[in-house]
């Protein structure tokens, strides 16, 4: 067979920027939300996004590899290494939430926020701004060119934004509402 | 008939001999359990560094070997060692009257070998690194990548030549420890074969091997990563890509074994006849390169099927893999197709009967794998492949749950993966 440049990485995976692509065709996101209800194994993660499990493990070393998930606990069972991965950091405040809304308490199993579903909730969300148009609704996207400084204002007005309307949560409403919020680097100047 | 002795002698070494009348030639070696799979990821690598080096005549620290083996060579005898996942192997092969020379020359090599002079690990470090470099070099790697991405960066999914940083920066120390907790007698096994007398052989072995210290042997516990699972590496960005669909599979000592072997020759054999041969070479000019390997280990196997293609075609290529393997699955295979392949390795069997170190090789394997059996007993066992037998097989193989997929080159993997299914 024909040579190829040495290989000197150990890695598993080892390609060009694969994870932003990734992350917009969804199946990173559908591994963060997976991991929302907690820690999961490939095979748990494999079964929930019906995928083989080397296809899940494609992502989840993406995911790795962009520090968003982690290897949390490592055991052997009749002789084999099962890994368990959780998200890397408690950072993802939306995701967090969620997680903590989903946990134990049955009563809003109505809201079917698991995190397995919300990739279709949040088009869901989305659809729903036709279909009740009378309702608040806002879709905002915006790229700002921006110092650092001027986007920790943001975020931390974004979070005090966030906790005041989760204060005022009303569990009796009948209405239920999505709010959604990215706010990251799209493109850094390289160093 | 088909005779087979083993014995053990006081210190645990296991002896198999296998006497073949009227020959005046013998093969002879030593199995040590010590390969990549015993290593971590710190030592990758070393077991076969010091194979390189427990074999080296420039070794002025075992004088009675160098003098030895100069003496065996000059009298024709064909030497070699070899590292796989499981063993470290030393064996020689030539004249039955060479057979006590070389027995001492093996006990040299396995009991006197302690450690090694800086001059000359340095100067093999160099040159087992180049070996390291061209393996890393090369699209054969998909064989040994396929292994990785079915059990994981751990036990049998090692790669045999391991890491070339360890290799760089390997100390003393580390192949002393290697040596020093693989290298026991209860942990290697010594295969004689060819034309001998039994008890005069095992009067030699005893003679030279007694003096083996019967110390403690590393605990070793197999490992292997609970899911198979990808291996892929853009590979420079090249126009080439090789692809490999790999399949966890049964262990050495397991009955499916020679189905395995038969389905990986009527789907992926390099002759002009198999299937994807037919399919993705000669009906659509994808590849050049088809292949299929097997490879079996003491608690479990591989079965692979290779492409090397142009990065654009790997979807193709993959496609009609996948769809070879769905008709296996739902069709079958034809009487003709079954039966040209037991005649192919019925013959590979008889050819390895007649070939010594073939021979030496196959009981090291399987007496290192803790059970005798003869090559004629492979040949009943292939002879008794039918098509029911090889259906079972293949619906336990061919199935998501046991599939993984190894890549090097410049292709999409994300639409690789999204072709690789059986529902």
């Amino acid at each position: 067979m024909s040579d190829i440049p040495c290989i000197y990485e150990m890695s598993m995976i080892n390609e060009n920027d694969k994870l932003k692509e990734d992350i917009i065709n969804g199946k990173a996101l559908d591994i963060l939300l997976i991991l929302l209800s907690g820690s999961k194994t490939i095979k748990e993660i494999s079964k929930d996004l019906n995928v083989p499990s080397f296809s899940a493990q494609l992502y989840v070393q993406r995911l790795i590899e962009a520090n968003l998930i982690k290897i949390t606990d490592l055991k052997v069972v009749e002789g084999k290494l099962e890994k368990t991965y959780d998200l890397a950091s408690s950072d993802v405040e939306v995701l967090n939430y969620l997680k903590n809304s989903c946990k134990g308490d049955d009563n809003k199993n109505d809201l079917e926020l698991s995190a397995q579903h919300f990739a279709s909730l949040t088009r869901d969300i989305i659809r729903n701004i036709n279909k009740y148009s009378d309702k608040p609704h806002k879709i905002k996207a915006y790229f700002i060119k921006a110092d650092e400084e001027t986007m920790l204002g943001f975020k931390k007005d974004l979070d005090d934004l966030f906790s005041k309307y989760q204060a005022l949560e009303n569990l009796d409403a009948s209405d239920t509402y999505g709010f959604i919020s990215v706010l990251a680097p799209y493109k850094l100047k390289e160093n | 008939m088909y005779d087979i002795l083993n014995v053990y002698l006081e210190n645990g070494l296991r002896v198999v001999m296998h006497k073949i009348p009227h020959i005046r030639t013998m093969a002879c070696g030593v199995w040590i359990k010590q390969g990549s799979k015993h290593e971590n990821d710190e030592n990758n690598g070393l077991s076969h560094l010091v194979e390189h080096l427990m074999i080296n005549i420039e070794n002025d620290s075992n004088p009675r070997f160098k003098n030895l083996i100069n003496e065996v060579s000059s009298e024709g005898i064909v030497y070699n060692a070899g590292t796989t996942k499981e063993t470290t192997s030393y064996f020689f092969t030539g004249l039955s009257n060479m057979l006590e020379k070389c027995i001492e020359t093996l006990s040299t090599i396995v009991i006197d070998n302690k450690t090694f002079s800086n001059k000359l690990i340095e100067n093999e470090k160099k040159v087992v690194s180049q070996e390291t470099i061209s393996f890393y070099s090369s699209f054969n790697q998909i064989i040994e990548r396929t292994s990785q991405a079915l059990w994981g960066n751990v036990g049998v999914g090692r790669i045999i030549v391991g890491n070339i940083d360890n290799i760089n920066h390997a100390k003393v120390n580390d192949l002393e420890n290697i040596i020093k907790n693989s290298y026991t007698p209860e942990n290697a096994t010594l295969v004689v074969v060819g034309g001998i007398d039994y008890q005069k052989t095992l009067d030699i072995i005893e003679e030279n091997f007694s003096r083996w210290k019967d110390t403690e042997t590393r605990n070793y516990k197999e490992i292997v990563d609970s899911e198979p699972g990808i291996y892929f590496n853009t590979g420079g960005g090249g126009k080439s890509t090789v692809i490999s669909i790999g399949f966890r599979a049964p262990s050495y000592m397991d009955i499916e074994r020679p189905n395995i072997d038969i389905i990986s020759k009527i789907l992926g054999d390099t002759s002009l006849e198999s299937r994807l041969v037919q399919e993705v070479r000669m009906k659509k000019g994808l590849a050049y390169n088809i292949g299929a390997f097997t490879n079996f280990y003491e608690n479990r196997g591989t079965l692979g099927f290779t492409a090397v293609c142009s990065s654009e075609s790997v979807n193709e290529v993959v496609k009609i893999m996948m769809d070879e393997f769905h008709k296996v699955k739902t069709k079958g295979f034809t009487e003709k197709e079954i039966n040209r392949v037991k005649k192919v390795l019925e013959t590979r069997t008889l050819l390895d009967l007649d070939d010594l170190t073939s021979q030496l090789k196959f009981l090291g394997k399987c007496s290192s794998n803790g059970q005798l059996f003869s090559l004629e007993q492979e040949i009943r066992n292939i002879n008794k492949i039918n098509s029911e037998s090889l259906h079972k097989t293949v619906q336990e193989m061919f199935a998501e749950e046991k599939m993984g997929l190894a890549a090097i080159g410049n292709c999409d993997i994300d639409n690789v993966i999204s072709l690789l299914k059986f529902n």
